[in-house]
Protein backbone atom coordinates (compact mmCIF):
# COMPACT_ATOMS: atom_id res chain seq x y z
CA UNK A 1 0.00 0.00 0.00
CA UNK A 2 1.29 3.64 -0.71
CA UNK A 3 2.57 5.64 1.91
CA UNK A 4 0.38 8.62 0.99
CA UNK A 5 -2.90 6.82 0.50
CA UNK A 6 -4.98 7.94 2.96
CA UNK A 7 -6.34 5.09 5.18
CA UNK A 8 -8.96 4.87 7.83
CA UNK A 9 -8.56 4.66 11.47
CA UNK A 10 -9.22 0.60 11.02
CA UNK A 11 -6.23 0.69 8.08
CA UNK A 12 -4.10 2.82 10.67
CA UNK A 13 -4.27 0.50 13.28
CA UNK A 14 -3.65 -2.84 10.77
CA UNK A 15 -0.17 -0.77 9.24
CA UNK A 16 0.72 -0.75 13.35
CA UNK A 17 -0.07 -4.04 14.29
CA UNK A 18 1.72 -5.10 11.10
CA UNK A 19 4.38 -2.81 12.54
CA UNK A 20 4.05 -4.42 15.84
CA UNK A 21 5.54 -7.07 14.16
CA UNK A 22 8.03 -6.16 11.87
CA UNK A 23 11.42 -5.08 12.46
CA UNK A 24 12.92 -2.26 14.76
CA UNK A 25 12.84 0.72 12.53
CA UNK A 26 10.95 3.27 13.93
CA UNK A 27 13.58 4.85 16.78
CA UNK A 28 12.86 8.27 17.61
CA UNK A 29 10.32 8.27 14.47
CA UNK A 30 7.06 8.88 15.93
CA UNK A 31 5.55 11.32 14.06
CA UNK A 32 6.67 9.60 10.74
CA UNK A 33 4.92 6.14 12.31
CA UNK A 34 1.70 7.64 12.65
CA UNK A 35 1.11 10.17 9.80
CA UNK A 36 2.61 6.87 7.09
CA UNK A 37 -0.46 4.59 9.40
CA UNK A 38 -2.93 7.29 8.18
CA UNK A 39 -1.40 7.67 5.05
CA UNK A 40 -0.36 10.89 5.27
CA UNK A 41 2.65 13.24 3.78
CA UNK A 42 5.89 14.17 5.52
CA UNK A 43 4.90 17.76 6.47
CA UNK A 44 6.34 19.15 10.04
CA UNK A 45 9.67 17.92 11.19
CA UNK A 46 8.63 16.86 14.55
CA UNK A 47 5.63 16.12 16.59
CA UNK A 48 6.28 18.91 18.29
CA UNK A 49 5.62 21.34 15.07
CA UNK A 50 2.72 19.40 13.99
CA UNK A 51 1.15 18.97 17.90
CA UNK A 52 1.58 23.26 17.69
CA UNK A 53 -0.04 23.49 14.63
CA UNK A 54 -2.78 21.66 15.35
CA UNK A 55 -6.26 24.07 14.93
CA UNK A 56 -7.39 24.02 18.37
CA UNK A 57 -11.11 23.02 17.27
CA UNK A 58 -9.64 19.54 16.43
CA UNK A 59 -8.13 19.18 19.89
CA UNK A 60 -9.99 16.62 22.29
CA UNK A 61 -8.27 17.84 26.07
CA UNK A 62 -9.94 15.21 28.09
CA UNK A 63 -8.67 11.59 28.06
CA UNK A 64 -12.32 9.83 28.76
CA UNK A 65 -13.39 11.69 25.27
CA UNK A 66 -10.68 10.18 23.17
CA UNK A 67 -11.69 7.90 20.56
CA UNK A 68 -10.10 4.76 19.04
CA UNK A 69 -8.27 6.33 15.73
CA UNK A 70 -7.80 9.88 16.90
CA UNK A 71 -3.46 10.34 17.13
CA UNK A 72 -2.86 12.04 20.73
CA UNK A 73 0.94 14.06 22.07
CA UNK A 74 2.58 13.40 25.17
CA UNK A 75 5.62 15.81 25.82
CA UNK A 76 6.94 17.61 28.74
CA UNK A 77 7.91 21.17 27.66
CA UNK A 78 10.75 21.76 30.05
CA UNK A 79 12.90 18.26 29.41
CA UNK A 80 15.68 17.65 27.01
CA UNK A 81 13.58 16.34 24.34
CA UNK A 82 12.68 19.03 21.26
CA UNK A 83 10.43 16.27 19.45
CA UNK A 84 7.61 15.72 21.63
CA UNK A 85 5.97 12.48 20.99
CA UNK A 86 2.85 11.75 19.06
CA UNK A 87 0.93 8.14 19.25
CA UNK A 88 -2.15 6.30 18.03
CA UNK A 89 -5.10 5.91 20.23
CA UNK A 90 -5.64 2.15 20.20
CA UNK A 91 -9.12 1.49 22.56
CA UNK A 92 -10.71 1.51 25.61
CA UNK A 93 -9.76 -1.83 27.57
CA UNK A 94 -12.03 -1.09 30.07
CA UNK A 95 -13.92 1.80 31.95
CA UNK A 96 -13.33 5.29 30.74
CA UNK A 97 -12.56 6.82 34.52
CA UNK A 98 -9.36 5.00 34.52
CA UNK A 99 -6.61 6.62 32.13
CA UNK A 100 -5.01 3.12 32.15
CA UNK A 101 -7.66 1.67 30.29
CA UNK A 102 -7.11 3.84 27.55
CA UNK A 103 -4.17 1.83 25.01
CA UNK A 104 -2.13 3.32 22.53
CA UNK A 105 -0.09 1.78 19.45
CA UNK A 106 3.54 3.66 19.89
CA UNK A 107 6.90 3.70 18.77
CA UNK A 108 9.85 3.31 21.54
CA UNK A 109 8.18 2.15 24.23
CA UNK A 110 8.85 -1.54 25.10
CA UNK A 111 11.63 -2.10 21.95
CA UNK A 112 13.49 0.99 20.70
CA UNK A 113 12.58 0.86 17.63
CA UNK A 114 9.50 -1.16 18.40
CA UNK A 115 5.86 -0.36 18.06
CA UNK A 116 4.43 -1.99 20.94
CA UNK A 117 0.75 -0.73 22.89
CA UNK A 118 0.80 1.29 26.57
CA UNK A 119 -1.44 2.95 28.32
CA UNK A 120 -1.84 6.54 28.08
CA UNK A 121 -0.54 6.66 31.16
CA UNK A 122 3.35 5.08 30.36
CA UNK A 123 4.65 8.49 29.15
CA UNK A 124 4.08 10.06 32.02
CA UNK A 125 5.22 7.66 34.33
CA UNK A 126 7.97 6.46 32.51
CA UNK A 127 9.01 9.26 30.46
CA UNK A 128 7.95 12.42 32.49
CA UNK A 129 5.73 13.31 29.54
CA UNK A 130 2.47 14.76 30.39
CA UNK A 131 -0.81 13.96 27.97
CA UNK A 132 -1.16 17.36 25.55
CA UNK A 133 -4.32 16.61 23.82
CA UNK A 134 -5.92 14.22 21.27
CA UNK A 135 -6.70 14.86 17.71
CA UNK A 136 -8.57 13.93 14.59
CA UNK A 137 -6.26 16.29 12.45
CA UNK A 138 -2.58 15.80 11.23
CA UNK A 139 -0.09 17.38 9.04
CA UNK A 140 -2.91 19.54 7.21
CA UNK A 141 -5.81 16.38 7.17
CA UNK A 142 -8.34 16.02 8.76
CA UNK A 143 -10.20 12.76 9.71
CA UNK A 144 -13.19 14.00 12.39
CA UNK A 145 -14.82 10.98 10.73
CA UNK A 146 -12.63 8.28 12.03
CA UNK A 147 -13.99 5.49 9.84
CA UNK A 148 -13.07 7.37 6.65
CA UNK A 149 -9.73 8.40 5.05
CA UNK A 150 -8.15 10.98 6.28
CA UNK A 151 -9.31 14.42 4.00
CA UNK A 152 -6.91 17.65 2.97
CA UNK A 153 -8.04 20.28 4.41
CA UNK A 154 -5.38 23.26 2.97
CA UNK A 155 -5.13 22.54 -0.74
CA UNK A 156 -2.16 21.15 -2.59
CA UNK A 157 0.58 19.47 -1.33
CA UNK A 158 2.62 22.85 -1.86
CA UNK A 159 0.06 25.03 -0.14
CA UNK A 160 -0.29 22.92 2.92
CA UNK A 161 3.54 23.17 2.99
CA UNK A 162 3.16 26.68 2.86
CA UNK A 163 0.83 26.66 5.74
CA UNK A 164 2.60 24.44 7.65
CA UNK A 165 6.18 26.54 7.55
CA UNK A 166 3.74 29.82 8.69
CA UNK A 167 2.00 27.79 11.63
CA UNK A 168 5.91 27.58 12.59
CA UNK A 169 6.92 30.88 12.28
CA UNK A 170 3.70 31.94 14.22
CA UNK A 171 4.85 29.27 16.95
CA UNK A 172 8.02 31.15 17.17
CA UNK A 173 6.64 34.33 17.92
CA UNK A 174 3.98 33.12 20.63
CA UNK A 175 6.75 30.88 22.30
CA UNK A 176 9.59 33.78 21.47
CA UNK A 177 7.19 36.23 23.10
CA UNK A 178 6.11 34.08 26.08
CA UNK A 179 9.82 33.17 26.72
CA UNK A 180 10.17 29.40 26.02
CA UNK A 181 13.63 29.29 24.86
CA UNK A 182 13.55 25.71 24.84
CA UNK A 183 10.62 25.14 22.45
CA UNK A 184 11.65 28.23 20.44
CA UNK A 185 15.33 26.53 19.70
CA UNK A 186 13.40 23.70 18.92
CA UNK A 187 10.87 25.42 16.44
CA UNK A 188 13.81 27.19 14.47
CA UNK A 189 15.27 24.12 13.74
CA UNK A 190 11.75 22.51 12.47
CA UNK A 191 11.79 25.47 10.13
CA UNK A 192 15.41 25.65 8.90
CA UNK A 193 15.20 22.03 8.07
CA UNK A 194 11.45 22.72 6.14
CA UNK A 195 12.72 25.92 4.74
CA UNK A 196 15.64 23.65 3.09
CA UNK A 197 12.99 21.16 2.17
CA UNK A 198 11.57 23.76 0.34
CA UNK A 199 14.26 24.93 -1.58
CA UNK A 200 15.69 21.40 -2.79
CA UNK A 201 11.50 21.22 -4.55
CA UNK A 202 11.85 22.00 -8.65
CA UNK B 1 -26.17 -0.32 23.28
CA UNK B 2 -29.71 -1.57 23.06
CA UNK B 3 -32.10 -1.34 20.46
CA UNK B 4 -35.45 0.15 20.48
CA UNK B 5 -38.07 -2.99 22.26
CA UNK B 6 -40.71 -3.99 20.07
CA UNK B 7 -43.94 -2.62 20.65
CA UNK B 8 -45.62 -5.50 20.73
CA UNK B 9 -44.20 -6.50 23.63
CA UNK B 10 -45.89 -5.69 27.08
CA UNK B 11 -43.65 -3.48 29.25
CA UNK B 12 -42.57 -6.15 32.00
CA UNK B 13 -43.25 -4.03 34.62
CA UNK B 14 -47.44 -4.25 33.87
CA UNK B 15 -46.77 -8.38 33.00
CA UNK B 16 -45.03 -8.52 36.41
CA UNK B 17 -48.36 -6.95 37.81
CA UNK B 18 -51.19 -9.54 36.02
CA UNK B 19 -52.79 -11.78 38.75
CA UNK B 20 -51.90 -15.48 38.00
CA UNK B 21 -55.81 -16.56 38.55
CA UNK B 22 -56.66 -13.88 35.43
CA UNK B 23 -55.41 -15.61 32.39
CA UNK B 24 -51.20 -14.60 32.88
CA UNK B 25 -48.94 -17.26 32.67
CA UNK B 26 -47.25 -17.38 36.08
CA UNK B 27 -44.41 -18.00 33.01
CA UNK B 28 -45.07 -15.30 31.39
CA UNK B 29 -42.59 -12.19 32.70
CA UNK B 30 -39.47 -14.97 32.99
CA UNK B 31 -40.27 -15.75 29.19
CA UNK B 32 -40.30 -12.00 27.95
CA UNK B 33 -38.46 -12.33 24.53
CA UNK B 34 -34.82 -11.22 24.25
CA UNK B 35 -33.83 -11.81 21.22
CA UNK B 36 -34.83 -8.14 20.45
CA UNK B 37 -32.40 -6.88 22.71
CA UNK B 38 -28.88 -6.93 21.81
CA UNK B 39 -25.29 -5.41 22.78
CA UNK B 40 -23.51 -3.56 20.18
CA UNK B 41 -19.63 -3.67 20.72
CA UNK B 42 -18.46 0.19 21.70
CA UNK B 43 -16.14 1.26 18.62
CA UNK B 44 -14.07 2.85 20.79
CA UNK B 45 -13.18 -0.18 22.82
CA UNK B 46 -9.73 -2.07 22.12
CA UNK B 47 -10.71 -4.56 19.44
CA UNK B 48 -10.11 -8.48 20.60
CA UNK B 49 -6.92 -8.12 17.16
CA UNK B 50 -5.14 -5.61 19.39
CA UNK B 51 -6.04 -6.85 22.52
CA UNK B 52 -4.11 -9.95 22.14
CA UNK B 53 -1.15 -7.71 21.29
CA UNK B 54 -0.96 -6.33 24.57
CA UNK B 55 1.63 -7.30 27.18
CA UNK B 56 0.93 -5.36 30.37
CA UNK B 57 4.05 -6.96 32.19
CA UNK B 58 6.30 -6.31 29.73
CA UNK B 59 9.30 -3.70 30.87
CA UNK B 60 9.66 -0.25 28.85
CA UNK B 61 12.82 0.22 26.78
CA UNK B 62 14.96 3.23 27.68
CA UNK B 63 13.36 6.30 27.19
CA UNK B 64 14.72 7.66 24.30
CA UNK B 65 14.85 11.10 24.21
CA UNK B 66 17.04 11.62 27.24
CA UNK B 67 20.28 11.94 25.35
CA UNK B 68 21.18 13.06 22.16
CA UNK B 69 19.14 15.20 19.39
CA UNK B 70 15.13 14.71 19.23
CA UNK B 71 13.50 12.79 16.05
CA UNK B 72 13.47 14.60 13.00
CA UNK B 73 11.41 13.58 9.88
CA UNK B 74 13.21 12.89 6.72
CA UNK B 75 11.96 15.50 4.58
CA UNK B 76 9.26 15.29 1.76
Amino acid sequence: MSTNAPRTGDQAAAFLRAAHTGPLTWHRKCLQLQREARGLPAVYPSALAAALATPKAERVTRIADLRRGMVAYSDDPNDNNPAGHIYFIAGWSGPRDSPANLLTWSSDVLRTGGVDLVPVTFYKAHWGDTFQFGATWLNGYNFADLDAPPVATRGSLGENFDHAIEDVRKAIRLHRKAGHTQLVNALVADLQQMLATKKRWP
Amino acid sequence: MTETPDPQTPPQGDAQAAPVGEGASAATPAEAPTDDTTTEPDPDDLPGDDASLYQPDADPAPNPYTDGPGEQETGL
